[in-house]
């Protein structure tokens, strides 16, 4: 379900690749450095980290943390609300495949506790019919629109985000009802993983989906993310 | 007080569409005050709806102050610094105005 390494000086990149080439599993580094521009460089060994104006000075780092504008939270990850299963960044033209989050600050035990469900593990429990309805069924993720399953070469992979799906278009009643099934389903085939502190979790972003539990509004939970392409 | 303002994505320069108006309110008051009566004079809510199941909440515009003319670099505001000065930011417009773009789309989930 998920491979450890510990972090040290000799830790080996190559096999970190590899291990996310593979796709199984999220790939857990103990003991990683409290650092942004080390963050920022280990991830630039692994492939290119989306940039983006709103990160830590314009780079690739974004902080995961509770933050209010206008007494609103600045988004659902900037909020101590559940986060459902979902893949990050469903909205872009060209999805990055890869997200690295570093735990600086966990939320108290059994709060702000990270999920994960593989995509083996949902298709698995999928008829061939239901794969194929969700290959051929188009969704509108802001303004893209694609299907929950694409089919690769020889594999498939997910893109799911129920809120930006639910947000920026008008899904029916019947759709609600079907998501509301992928979502039990998927949470049926997850499993959890408390993030403790210098914890680095790689996993990608196409082959699994990934969500949170919520925790208390005066968390001071911190994460440290970036979102990758792989080389 | 003149500035221009575009609503959509800071990292999306291409689907940016500016636009000139006059404030009028000094650049003695705070930006969050600033913030405030552009939302009025333009008429775009402060926040959208986010929706899911049946969930809903309130997710905040996120606002990005041009540093330099031609740079694509910027002063994200956050809590801290909405009791600044409007006159304490950078004036990067071609006439020296305040550039500022509204976010109420890309980001607002995760
Ligand atoms: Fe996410």
């Amino acid at each position: 379900m998920l491979t450890k390494l510990k972090y040290t000086e000799e830790l080996n990149v190559q096999e970190v690749y590899h291990q996310l080439q593979l796709g199984e599993q999220p790939i857990l580094i103990k003991n990683f450095p409290l650092d942004d521009l080390y963050l920022e460089n280990f991830v630039l060994q692994l492939g290119e980290p989306v940039i983006e104006a709103r990160n830590i000075r314009g780079k690739s780092v974004f902080n995961v943390e509770v933050s209010k504008q206008n007494n609103f939270f600045r988004s659902i990850a900037n909020s101590n609300i559940e986060f459902p299963l979902h893949t990050d960044c469903a909205d872009f033209k060209e999805i990055p495949n890869c997200i690295a989050l570093l735990c600086v600050q966990p939320a108290t035990e059994t709060q702000g506790t990270s999920r994960f469900t593989s995509l083996s593990a949902i298709l698995e429990k999928l008829s061939p019919i239901e794969i194929k309805l969700l290959t051929q069924k188009q969704w509108l993720f802001r303004n893209k629109q694609r299907p929950i399953l694409q089919q690769e070469e020889i594999s498939y992979s997910i893109c799911y985000d129920r809120i930006t799906m639910e947000t920026f278009a008008e899904v029916s009643k019947e759709d609600i009802n079907l998501l509301h099934k992928l979502d039990a389903l998927f949470n049926n085939v997850s499993f959890t993983l408390f993030l403790e502190q210098s914890d680095l979790i790689l996993f990608r972003n196409d082959l699994l989906l990934h969500g949170r539990s919520g925790f208390d509004l005066d968390s001071r939970r911190l994460l440290k993310r970036v979102r990758l392409y792989l080389k | 007080m003149n500035i221009q303002y575009a609503i959509g994505e800071p990292d999306n320069q291409n689907g940016l569409i500016y636009k000139q108006i006059a404030i009028d309110i000094s650049d003695k008051n705070t930006i969050g005050d600033f913030i405030s009566k552009l939302h009025e004079i333009i008429g775009l809510p402060m926040y959208r709806e986010v929706t899911w199941g049946e969930n809903t909440t309130k997710v905040s515009c996120v606002y990005y102050i041009q540093k330099k003319l031609g740079e694509l670099s910027f002063i994200v505001l956050d809590k801290s610094r909405m009791n600044t000065k409007v006159s304490k930011f950078p004036k990067s417009g071609p006439n020296g105005e305040l550039t500022i773009i509204i976010n109420n789309s890309t980001g607002i989930v995760n």
